[in-house]
């Protein structure tokens, strides 16, 4: 089974838990206020079943990609004069992404610059976005596994702390862990100290703006005081 | 004509005037580029301020404001995914993947010409067309609501990236997460969970803020080096010129403009739709109508233009209703007309004749402001975009990530929307990584109330009919917004079956795998 027919399959088994739970809570009962979320539920339903139902049909015919066949399945199964035309088409289109095994190169590297000249102020890049960083970024691959969680986590604790420790400890405790986590842990003490300083001036700077300025009675930190 | 219209342009090419404009503008602008802090917020908190002031100086201080907050938001929904307010919604599609690419600058100078151009043209339609038009919204009742809702809702078939399936359950999810709260006809609670502060549902702003700035949040956290790739980018290809390039491109493009402000000004004219209808729909239509359709969502700039030139005309749009039948038509009007009512000024025909001097200062001077737009949005905006580009991914991140916590929890000084926020942000990441678009998820969110209201209203309105049902297919207006949801539904069957007409004609090997149905935004790729 492919990952993008257990990606949708997983997608559509969330949708159905979801419309289940809410479907499980209506405790209510004027027709007027029923009628729209009991639609709403009915059509979730019947999209994560046709959403099911498509991957499965996926899964069995072998391809893969969601709600409908896969670009680069579809391309397997062509012969390689065909499979280079359609790369080529995918590329005057503007599409990214991996073009299909068998094409030609111009058609594997499908970006949405213009082919020539300068920058156009339409929206597409010029020809120099190519290969012009000399710092690549990261990959997925290279990336630790331990940043997304910890990204997340770190989202998670800073909302729930700043209702119970105020905006100033939660906010400069906060603004430096993510400082640190996106330079990944590295860094020297004077960084550090760097990053310490900046957070008491941004972080005060916006609890004056807030409360001062725009009256607005941000949560006060129980253990400072402020 | 216009009784007063001579000493009312006297007193707005005044000193006083012209500054109090200016003030406003600037002020509405750091307001507007808050997230969480909404242009209502603004206003609301700009009102004590107004007490002190003659009604005039009042009511220009709030229009300039009022402008410059709706424009402000553009700032950060196009240089950090967040839009300031839910005007600028539809300006992050093209926005940020246009900062990603390093070319937000050019995004700044498109929206600017774009405001000031919609700002003026509604203007201009609440200077001539108002009276007139104001009958017509008055014919505008729930069935014919429920219908607009619709119709935005077909904006989800644009927005799908790859499949219509995963981009309707994305917007049946947000509607599901409109419903929580107490119910806008019956009064009902639903879905709260037992959670008494959820009886007042999931803010608008919460969820916006939520669905579009935390996963770009997770994403430079966990990738802070195409961040860096991109503005090291957008530094070396700062040019000479690219402010007269991008303007003459984006005037090069007048349909557009005036489709877009067209529809900002007529939407604004119906109550409680506003901006953040405007913007979505002048989006979808710009795109429909673009004979690139699948460049939009990568950064073109017609894509940021079009909603930043409709919610700027809503503001004129939206006056038309309140200074002419004394209805306002978005929630920022109704603080305008509160200072209206605090200086004993009763909106309706007399407002135009005998406080025509009054009300011709107050329309003109929201023209200066649209203009003055341009001046402190190409200076004061582009310094803040370049400050943006400037600062470091290490600090830019947890900033914007504590103005997001603050803005989510202004909106009620309310702890638990802050945690409301990162939770409906963790669910967007996760939607986007499963195919589910975020930004169909916020549309349903923005409709389900439109949609829900229209529905209960229409078949209470109507249940001494022997079919209520058949009050939405029989009014006039009804018919006129279904047929244009059918082809709203049916243009993009017939512009794939003519891609793949001229794909077949082309090449006959290739024509079955191509067409637009395969094209469009990938919100999975477009991290």
């Amino acid at each position: 089974m492919s990952r993008d027919v257990m990606r949708d399959l997983i997608g559509a088994g969330l949708i159905l838990a979801v419309a289940a739970v809410f479907w499980s809570r209506q405790d209510f009962d004027t027709p007027e206020d029923v009628i729209f979320p009991r639609f709403v539920l009915v059509v979730l339903t019947l999209l994560a079943l046709s959403l099911a139902a498509m991957a499965m049909v996926r899964a069995r015919g072998g391809s893969g990609t969601a709600g409908g066949r896969s670009r680069t399945g579809a391309a397997e199964e062509l012969p390689p004069e065909a499979a280079r035309m359609q790369a080529r088409h995918r590329h005057d289109a503007g599409e990214s992404g991996t073009a299909a095994p068998g094409a030609s190169a111009a058609g594997a590297t499908a970006t949405e610059d213009q082919p020539g000249g300068r920058p156009a102020a339409d929206g597409s890049a010029g020809p120099e976005d190519e290969g012009e960083d000399e710092e690549p970024a990261p990959t997925p691959g290279r990336r630790p596994h331990w940043v997304l969680p910890a990204a997340c986590a770190l989202l998670i604790g800073w909302a729930a702390a700043f209702g119970l420790f105020g905006i100033t400890l939660s906010g400069v405790v906060a603004f430096v862990v993510t400082a640190v986590l996106i330079r990944r842990g590295t860094g020297t003490a004077r960084r550090f100290l760097l990053d310490v300083a900046v957070a008491l001036v941004v972080v005060l700077f916006c609890w004056a703006v807030f409360t001062r300025a725009l009256l607005v009675p941000l949560p006060v930190s129980v253990i400072l005081g402020v | 004509m216009f009784p007063g219209i001579d000493e009312a342009v006297a007193q707005v090419v005044s000193p006083t005037m012209l500054a109090l404009c200016l003030v406003g503008v600037i002020a509405g602008m750091a307001v507007g580029a808050t997230p969480g802090l909404s242009a209502t917020v603004g206003l609301a908190l700009l009102l004590p301020i107004t007490f002190t002031l003659d009604p005039a100086r009042g009511l220009v201080l709030m229009g300039a404001f009022y402008a410059g907050a709706i424009y402000g938001g553009a700032f950060t929904a196009i240089l950090v995914n967040s839009p300031g307010t839910p005007s600028s919604i539809a300006t992050t599609f093209d926005g940020y993947p246009m900062t990603r690419k390093g070319r937000s600058e050019v995004a700044i100078i498109a929206v600017t010409t774009g405001s000031v151009v919609g700002g003026l043209v509604g203007v201009t339609g609440l200077l001539l067309l108002g009276p007139a038009i104001a009958d017509v919204v008055l014919a505008f009742g729930p069935q014919e609501y429920f219908w607009l809702g619709i119709f935005g809702l077909t904006m989800i078939a644009g927005l799908a990236a790859k499949s219509l399936v995963k981009g309707f359950a994305a917007g049946f999810i947000g509607l599901l997460i409109s419903t929580i709260g107490i119910a806008p006809v019956g009064g009902d609670v639903r879905f709260t969970f037992g959670f008494t502060q959820m009886q007042a549902g999931v803010p608008l702003i919460v969820a916006l803020i939520g669905f579009f700035t935390i996963p770009a949040m997770i994403d430079l956290m966990v990738d802070p080096g195409s961040r860096a790739a991109a503005m090291r980018r957008e530094t070396r290809r700062r040019e000479p010129g690219l402010l007269t390039r991008t303007v003459r491109d984006v005037l090069s493009r007048p349909f557009n403009l005036i489709r877009s402000a067209v529809i900002g000004t007529f939407v604004g004219m119906l109550p409680g739709a506003g901006g953040n209808v405007a913007n979505l729909i002048a989006y979808n239509e710009a795109k429909r109508a673009s004979s690139t359709p699948e460049e939009f969502g990568k950064g073109k700039v017609d894509g940021v233009v079009a909603p930043e030139t409709a919610n700027n005309a809503v503001v004129g749009g939206g006056l038309i209703p309140l200074l002419t039948l004394g209805i306002p038509g978005a929630p920022a009007d109704a603080v305008i007309f509160g200072v209206l009512m605090l200086h004993g000024l009763r909106p309706g025909a007399d407002l135009f004749t005998e406080q025509g001097s009054l009300t011709f200062t107050f329309i003109l001077a929201l023209g200066v402001s649209a203009l003055l737009l341009a001046p402190v949005g190409l200076i004061v905006g582009r310094g803040l975009q370049r400050a943006v580009v400037r600062t470091p991914t290490t600090y830019l991140v947890p900033a914007i990530a504590l103005l997001t916590m603050v803005g989510a929890y202004a909106v009620r000084n309310n702890p638990l929307d802050v945690v409301i926020m990162v939770a409906l942000g963790l669910l967007g990441y996760g939607l986007r990584h499963l195919g589910l678009p975020p930004p169909a998820v916020v549309l349903g969110v923005v409709l389900g109330p439109i949609i829900e209201s229209g529905l209960g209203q229409g078949l209470l309105t109507a249940t001494g009919d022997d079919q209520p049902w058949l009050s939405f297919f029989t009014r006039p207006i009804s018919v006129g917004i279904l047929l244009v949801v059918l082809i709203a539904l049916l243009w993009p069957v017939w512009t794939r079956w003519r891609a793949r007409r001229a794909a077949r004609a082309a090449s006959p090997a290739s024509a079955p795998q191509t067409g637009p149905s395969d094209e469009g935004t990938d919100w999975e790729g477009a991290k």
